[in-house]
């Protein structure tokens, strides 16, 4: 019994004396205020920089919330989001809203249209097989003038916080 | 023997703290291996029905009040959060739980509603290690927890009633089987 007692105190010890700072660290104040519009238009001169920026919300990954889409005001420049590991998941209730989101603009070397092509054919599975058939609307918006440049680069925000704002759209 | 007295004790602590992580580690494992098999979505419960009397548009004649109109329609005035053009063929209404898609081309419109499903999205945020961070360790301590209980279990009686007995056999389909789907589909 004593034991018991000892290993419930310090799992609950554990538990309690980890769960502050552990936002990953990176300075939330530093953000810079953007539009999307900025950083579809020229991604490349915010690349690693923390940026805060508000948009409406299009489109939540539903198979774990992991990403999101958001467009401006002109509905034409749309910006994927990621979770960080600060956030679980972005409910997907959050569609339609405005959102305000502080994160890291960070640029990923897409694999090309062959090498996607040729990874699908060695794929049989049913979880691996498709990007596409994870996320149908993510393909769709990526061509929708979603942050990109020249040589397959993308773009996405890594949020580190966001908050849901109450904004007629 | 000592060490087989302390082995079951290890092995009962160990299944009475962790009871609850089988719990939501097992029946989460059920609902993800029918979500990766496209059976159902185990956290959200998603319905969609056709809408009717929705006339088609231009984008440019698809202002506030032609979504007006569509909400009130569907029933969802009160629910009613924005929209957005994913096309310029189509319109999305964004509603509290769910939205609206209209192809304003033919004026063919469905609804969709998307609640959480209740339980089971708990256990797979849980299971996905959605909280990250503490999170992580304590799965890390019932993973470690279940191997220790996987041998501690093999040990654990002697004789016929034990691995040297009917045991082995049990234990050679329970590693062979998981072998066969390995060498057939990998």
């Amino acid at each position: 019994m004593k034991n018991l007692i000892l290993i419930i105190t310090l799992t609950i010890f554990i538990l309690s004396c980890g769960s502050e700072g552990t936002k990953t660290g990176i300075k939330e104040t530093e953000a810079i205020n953007v539009s999307i519009a900025e950083l579809v238009a020229s991604p490349e001169s915010h690349t690693d920089d923390m940026v805060s920026l508000k948009g409406q919300v299009t489109h939540v990954c539903k198979h774990g919330g992991q990403k999101m889409f958001i467009t401006d005001e002109s509905q034409e420049n749309n910006l994927l989001i990621r979770v960080s590991g600060s956030i679980p998941e972005f409910d997907v209730t959050l569609e339609g809203s405005m959102v305000e989101v502080t994160g890291k603009l960070l640029a990923t070397i897409e694999a090309s249209e062959e090498d996607h092509q040729e990874v699908d054919n060695d794929q049989t599975g049913t979880q691996n097989s498709n990007k596409t058939e994870d996320c149908p609307t993510e393909e769709n918006l990526k061509k929708e003038g979603s942050a990109t440049s020249d040589n397959n680069v993308t773009y996405h925000v890594e949020a580190v916080s966001f908050k849901e704002i109450t904004e007629e759209v | 023997m000592k060490w087989r007295k302390r082995n079951r004790w290890l092995h009962r602590k160990l299944g009475y703290m962790f009871f609850g992580m089988a719990i939501i580690y097992g029946v989460s494992g059920i609902a993800l291996n029918h979500h990766i098999t496209r059976h159902w979505n185990p956290s959200h419960i998603e319905r969609s029905e056709t809408l009717v009397g929705i006339e088609p548009a231009d984008r440019s004649e698809a202002g506030k009040e032609y979504i007006n109109e569509i909400v009130t329609i569907a029933g969802e005035k009160e629910n009613y959060k924005s929209y957005y053009f994913p096309t310029d063929q189509s319109l999305m209404i964004y509603l509290k739980d769910g939205h609206i898609i209209v192809d304003l081309e033919t004026g063919e419109s469905s609804i969709t509603t998307l609640k959480n499903r209740k339980f089971f999205r708990e256990i797979n945020f849980l299971h996905y290690n959605k909280p990250k961070q503490l999170w992580t360790y304590f799965s890390d301590l019932f993973a470690f927890s279940l191997v220790i209980m996987a041998i501690s279990g093999l040990i654990m009686n002697r004789g016929k009633k034990g691995i040297k007995g009917s045991g082995i056999i049990l234990v050679i389909i329970g590693i062979t089987i998981p072998l066969i789907f390995l060498i057939i589909y990998l």
